[in-house]
């Protein structure tokens, strides 16, 4: 589940699992144009020229404010989103848990989603019992499991969707902001299955607000500000930084 | 498994594992059938709608021509409707393609080969359904030759893959400029009136009939009708016409099919 030879950089260790180098991101906004009669793109750029290497076991706190350009990283990390520039080299399964929906259908009930998905993320038939019983008992919304999803509440499918993906054993998992679901009760199983969760996953990236899960589970920290990188450093230094420039503006 | 993600493509390295490949077959299935429960919605009838829908259409027709008293078979425009929605739904779905690269799997990447895979299933189920009703219909009402019902259902499975072809081909620009699934829109609709659709070649004459040997549309719904020993032109008509469109559909399907990766890829940071 590691890079081999890739001792080159000093940086890069035999553990890195994340390699990303001389990275950038445009976004191509289609524009209306008087002078082009079929219209024209507009770029904006946002991430610009990031070289970040992340080991094997790390797990990565993602700071920075609104538009900074965290969701936009985690996207690319997990090869949904394509760069303008530079590489990006990872090793081993990366799930990407933003918000709480890993492709429901509707018209099915909560088990029969469970199933069928449970089938396309990879779950063995073996386990496919076990990986219900835990979905089914963290949602703990009783006999609405067995109804169609269609007359869910958006608590209802979040806890689902959440139990689902948090069931999952990936190798890199990237959180997005994700425990915005549920009532108090719930976020407080939340906040106690992820850190199960993160403790299975081999290494984790998460984009938060919330410092204070950023400094009581992350080893290191990441502050980006306008698509580049202000701080790379260890979870508390990084912290303290990013509260200074917050405040400071 | 390692992922080398560039401006170029997203690619995975190295051979994939048995279970790499169960996982893709069972993403194509869940794909699949999305897709399918899609299309059904609540319906009561489900996916009969699509062995239906090809029925009721022609039976309307053959209803307003009854009206009209013209004199067409009803062979005929079972045939030609059937085959000419098949067209035109197969384009308007190959020029949705692109909308949804996911496959409906929000939490992960999807290889590119399972959504071509779920593509190319799809696309052969939906082809069969949408000319099977039709075929049975021919078969026990109308009496039709066995060699023309198999030679309907092989030409229903190419003209939907043909058209596919060329909206997938059409993808990208109908992304740029949205305007142009207005323009196919119309000129399908001014193609199904005016192409052989609704009556056969035999009945049109001039710059109409000039104009018909120009359309691929024209020697695959005539052929169907020759083997069903309908009243057809297909033996009066320039084969070598008829294989420079099929050459020209065969690359724009493998080209559609091809491109899919890097048309993909480059989409994901278009808005």
């Amino acid at each position: 589940m590691v890079l081999e030879n890739s001792e080159a950089d000093g940086k890069i260790t035999k553990s890195t699992v994340i390699q990303i180098s001389d990275f950038c991101v445009n976004y191509h906004m289609f524009k209306r144009s008087r002078k082009k009669p079929l219209g024209e793109f507009e770029e904006f750029n946002a991430l610009k020229k990031l070289d970040i290497n992340i080991n094997d076991g790390e797990i990565v706190a993602l700071l920075g404010r609104n538009g900074a350009g965290k969701s936009t990283l985690l996207r690319c990390i997990a090869g949904l989103l394509r760069p303008s520039e530079g590489k990006l080299v990872t090793k081993g399964r990366v799930i990407l848990l933003a918000g709480a929906d890993p492709g429901f259908i509707t018209q099915l009930t909560g088990r029969q989603n469970v199933i069928e998905l449970a089938l396309a993320y990879g779950i063995s038939e073996n386990e496919l019992s076990d990986f219900i019983k835990s979905i089914e008992d963290f949602a703990d919304i009783g006999e609405a499991f067995d109804r169609k999803l269609s007359g869910y509440s958006t608590g209802m499918r979040g806890k689902v969707g959440f139990g689902f993906i948090t069931a999952l054993k990936p190798d890199i998992l990237l959180m997005d902001e994700t425990l915005g679901v549920g009532d108090r009760e719930f976020r407080k199983k939340a906040s106690k299955r992820l850190k199960e969760f993160i403790k299975r996953s081999g290494t984790v990236i998460i984009s938060t607000h919330s410092l204070g899960l950023a400094r009581e589970i992350c080893t290191r920290g990441i502050v980006l500000d306008k698509g580049g990188i202000v701080i790379d450093s260890n979870a508390d230094e990084a912290i303290s930084h990013y509260i200074n420039m917050t405040e400071k503006s | 498994m390692e992922r080398v993600i560039t401006s170029e493509f997203c690619k995975e390295v190295g051979e994939l594992s048995p279970e790499a490949l169960k996982l893709d077959r069972n993403r194509m299935k869940f794909i699949l059938k999305k897709k399918f429960r899609n299309l059904s919605g609540r319906k009561r009838l489900g996916l009969v709608w699509m062995i239906l829908d090809p029925i009721v259409v022609s039976l309307v027709y053959l209803f307003v021509f009854s009206v009209l008293s013209a004199r067409t078979s009803i062979v005929t425009i079972f045939v030609g409707i059937t085959l000419f929605r098949l067209t035109q739904n197969s384009l308007k779905i190959g020029m949705n393609s692109i909308k949804d690269f996911t496959g409906g799997l929000k939490a992960e990447r999807v290889r590119t080969r399972v959504l071509i895979g779920s593509m190319i299933r799809y696309r052969t189920i939906d082809n069969f359904l949408q000319s099977f009703g039709v075929a049975l219909i021919l078969l026990i009402v109308f009496d039709a030759p066995l060699i023309g019902i198999i030679s309907f259902l092989i030409i229903s499975q190419l003209i939907g893959f043909l058209s596919e072809g060329v909206g997938m081909n059409l993808a990208p620009l109908a992304k740029k400029v949205p305007d142009l699934i207005n323009v196919v829109n119309y000129v399908l609709m001014t193609l199904f009136f005016a192409s052989p659709a609704l009556y056969p070649l035999s009945a049109t004459e001039g710059i109409h009939y000039k104009l018909n040997e120009l359309h691929p549309f024209t020697y695959f719904v005539e052929t169907a009708r020759y083997f069903l020993n309908e009243e057809s032109e297909i033996l009066n008509l320039d084969y070598r016409l008829f294989g420079f469109f099929i050459f020209i559909l065969v690359f724009s399907i493998i080209r559609g099919y091809s491109i899919i990766d890097k048309l993909r890829w480059r989409m994901t940071t278009w808005s």
